[in-house]
């Protein structure tokens, strides 16, 4: 296609060189749609995919051959349980690198925070155990632990640090959760709390010492008991 | 006649009169009368911005304006905040630094945004500049502790150290008591970056405590919530704090004794104007501020992971409330109250405290926003993170507030439709552009074609800044914007179709903004180099990671493009990534 340059500088006639119905290309191609994106799907295992972020190749298939048409991520849906298990076990040294892993699994730099405020969000959803130096301070660095309710759709983050026993834990955790639950304080004798620890065990909260217990809990969870 | 005009004005004349035209606007127009008067300003001129370090040269601008004692550089493009640019692209002061020290040995202050500054840089402006003042450093990278330990050390008449945002290797060494006995003269100081858990309090008191100038002070998350009293009570004629952790322990002993504490030291700071920090807040302690909560114009609780009903009980405390930023633990019903409670709100900004969840995790939609629109009269400035929208609510928000001049909205997943029709949000979008006559900013999302392209060419005559994400069907939606938005100095551009066709054709128009940035859309390599060639004042840059752009075949769209009007010509400190479209590249890659 012919520059024209000289053209450019003055615009009222330039709309006349775009016909929407003569591009000069398939713009049904061209236009990306949802379908497109669900044929992507999911390439969570390829680490090649991972790399090269050009989804929407795919989508607006004007290219050939040598262009690598790498399917975009994670627009259908967000990881499984155990991809989120294995994340959180990534997740643990809270270093610049690997929240970049984790968030390879998103769309590069979408949606649009800045790194600053992204590393503090990351801090708040994991339990942010720095490193040795820090927990043998014990200088009053805030600990925050996911807590799900089963059968309550959205979860809670809290400071473990604010608590100084398991009963100050749990009766926290039982009127956070009452406005969701709507159910008598009795009720409460049919819940285990539970907690995923630095191997990325589940276990019943309560065994260990609390002190030992903020030191190894990565997430809560609220189970029902059985029968 | 003419000549007796020319005599009766005296250069010292006119030079007193310059001096009181600061607008850079104004002042490149007086330059421009005549050759006299080119000459007198040039000569006056105190102040420099330059919007992008690359757009001209340090030894350009010191040749052109030899008394300058204020310096403002920009490196990299916005885009870079979201790891769209690759680390090592440039924006380095270095070279600025170097070639000022020797021009300007009474330069007083250096503002830089996006720039990569070095420890070397750092100890090259505190050796260099006798009369410093003022330093900051925003959104910056590169360098330590160790830096601003020289800078401490040497500067006796510095006034301001901002470092917002910065990424600041923290060696947690004691920087701070650099700051000579003897230094008195701080103003304003803001580490609130700095993420070493270590600081040295005793030193930091020391230096609140004799500066008796200081105005602003933001600390660093470091600090804990049982030592701000004391710092508060070093500093009560304070206008801007930032806390650090807000956050101490509930046994009732211990919250006796810090909270009471904190209000009272809180209640002493009768100037104070602006809040921020708020890191790991337990709102037990927030009441502590409730004293100075009704003169607060500025609150920064983006960082308060704190619930609705704790942020719906603070900001009612604060009718005089100008600029809010908060995460969307607000929901709709804190927005609510805060349209009733501060009529005077102009600025606003929602972050997303979990943006990477798919299903919402509070109950925050466009409704707050329309809510916001319709309470605040003098809402001006919109930055909002949600997770739907319908065109009634952007239309409704148009209507309610014309007077918007910075509208971002980012709807977290992309290509999300208006979810009541289940249209584009083109005429939501459309609306905002053609109430808001004086809008400056604009930030699309959502599933959008090129209509709404045509509504911002048609109608966003003053729009200086666009950022596209995600969003078009053709060409045509960037030749809209190109050929329609007389006013527009920066685009940036994200995963869009737009190609050659649109680009080429309003080439012309590259040379009267400040930049282009485009990702992930279809520029072709050979439209690259097209541009390079026919364009010499404008630097085409070609960004590539993987290969480099001419071992494929020149159809293929180039990864990365940026592209910015410059009277330096072509860079040299560009990395292997980056590829420049001159006239002699275009040649040798052909």
């Amino acid at each position: 296609m012919e520059l024209q340059l000289d053209l450019a500088l003055s615009t009222p006639n330039m709309i006349k060189g775009f016909d929407l119905n003569n591009l000069g290309f398939d713009q049904q191609k061209e236009m990306g749609g949802l379908e497109d994106w669900n044929h992507a799907g999911g390439c969570f295992g390829d680490k090649d995919c991972l790399k090269n972020k050009r989804g929407f190749e795919q989508a607006f298939g004007n290219f050939t051959e040598e262009c690598k048409a790498i399917p975009l991520l994670l627009w259908s849906g967000h990881p499984n349980e155990e991809e989120d298990h294995k994340d959180q076990k990534k997740r643990t040294s809270s270093t610049i690198d690997d929240m970049n892993d984790a968030e390879e699994d998103q769309v590069v730099g979408w949606p649009p925070i800045k790194s600053w405020r992204k590393k503090t969000i990351h801090q708040h959803q994991v339990g942010r155990i720095e490193n040795n130096r820090t927990v043998e301070k014990d200088n009053g660095r805030s600990i925050y632990v996911k807590v799900k309710m089963e059968g309550v759709p959205i979860a809670r983050k809290i400071d473990i640090r604010l608590f100084h026993s398991y009963q100050a834990l749990t009766n926290s955790l039982i009127s956070m959760f009452a406005k969701h639950q709507k159910c008598n304080e009795d009720d409460y004798t049919r819940y285990t709390l539970t907690y995923q620890d630095k191997e990325g065990d589940w276990l019943i909260a309560g065994d260990i010492p609390w002190q030992t217990f903020i030191r190894s809990v990565q997430r809560l969870e609220i189970v029902r008991n059985s029968g | 006649m003419q000549k007796k005009m020319s005599y009766s004005f005296p250069n010292e004349v006119l030079e007193h009169i310059f001096s009181f035209i600061q607008s850079d606007k104004d002042r490149n127009a007086v330059s421009l009368v005549c050759k006299s008067w080119y000459e007198i300003e040039r000569w006056c001129r105190r102040k420099i911005f330059v919007g992008n370090c690359y757009a001209v040269s340090p030894g350009m601008v010191i040749r052109r304006f030899p008394e300058v004692r204020s310096v403002e550089l920009k490196g990299k493009p916005h885009f870079a905040d979201f790891n769209l640019v690759p680390d090592g692209w440039g924006g380095y002061v270095l070279p600025w630094i170097a070639e000022m020290a020797g021009a300007y040995p009474w330069l007083e202050e250096i503002r830089l945004k996006r720039m990569v500054v070095t420890d070397e840089s750092l100890e090259l402006i505190a050796k260099s500049f006798k009369n410093f003042k003022v330093l900051v450093l925003s959104t910056c990278e590169g360098f330590s502790t160790d830096g601003l330990a020289a800078i401490a050390a040497s500067c006796k008449n510095l006034r301001e150290l901002n470092l917002q945002e910065s990424d600041v290797d923290d060696l947690s060494g004691h920087w701070l008591s650099h700051f000579p006995e003897t230094y008195t003269s701080l103003v304003s100081l803001n580490v609130s970056c700095l993420v070493s858990d270590e600081v040295s309090l005793s030193a930091l008191e020391r230096l609140v405590g004799r500066c008796p100038n200081l105005r602003t002070l933001r600390l660093n998350r470091a600090v804990p919530l049982d030592k701000i009293a004391n710092i508060l009570r070093c500093a009560p004629q304070l206008v801007e704090f930032g806390t650090g952790t807000y956050a101490a322990e509930l046994r009732p002993d211990v919250f006796s004794n810090v909270f009471s504490n904190l209000a009272g030291a809180f209640s002493n700071c009768k100037e104070l104007r602006s809040l921020s920090g708020f890191w790991d807040v337990v709102p037990a302690y927030l009441p502590a501020i409730y004293s100075v909560c009704s003169g607060l114009t500025s609150l920064n609780l983006s960082y308060a992971t704190i619930q609705s009903p704790d942020l719906i009980k603070l900001v009612s405390h604060c009718p005089s409330l100008q600029r809010l930023l908060v995460l969307d633990y607000i929901e709709d019903g804190g927005l609510e109250a805060l349209a009733s409670s501060c009529k005077d709100l102009q600025e606003l900004r929602v972050f997303p405290s979990d943006p990477f969840a798919v299903e919402p995790n509070v109950s925050l939609t466009e409704q707050g926003l329309v809510t916001i629109s319709l309470g605040c009269p003098k809402l001006q400035s919109v930055l909002y993170f949600c997770r739907r929208m319908s065109n009634a609510a952007l239309v409704t928000i148009a209507q309610n507030r014309p007077n918007l001049t910075r509208f971002r909205l980012c709807i977290i997943e992309p290509k999300t439709a208006d979810y009541l029709s289940l249209e584009p949000l083109d005429v939501g979008f459309g609306a905002i552009v053609e109430q808001c006559k004086d809008l400056r900013r604009l930030s699309l999302s959502g599933l959008l074609t090129d209509r709404v392209f045509e509504y911002i060419g048609t109608y966003a005559k003053k729009l200086e800044m666009l950022s596209v994400a995600f969003a078009g069907d053709s060409d045509l939606g960037l030749h809209h914007v190109l050929s329609g938005c007389e006013s527009l100095r920066k685009l940036e551009i994200r995963d869009c179709p737009f190609g050659d066709k649109a680009l080429l054709a309003n080439a012309a128009k590259l040379e009267t903004m400040r930049s282009l940035w485009m990702s992930s859309c279809s520029v072709s390599f050979r439209a690259c180099k097209l541009l390079g060639q026919k364009m010499p004042r404008v630097n085409v840059e070609v960004i590539e990671e993987r290969e480099p752009p001419d071992s494929r075949p020149e159809s293929c769209p180039v990864d990365k493009l940026y592209i910015y009007r410059s009277v330096a010509g072509p860079r040299f400190d560009m990395p292997p990534f980056v590829w420049t479209m001159d006239e002699d590249s275009a040649l040798r890659l052909s």
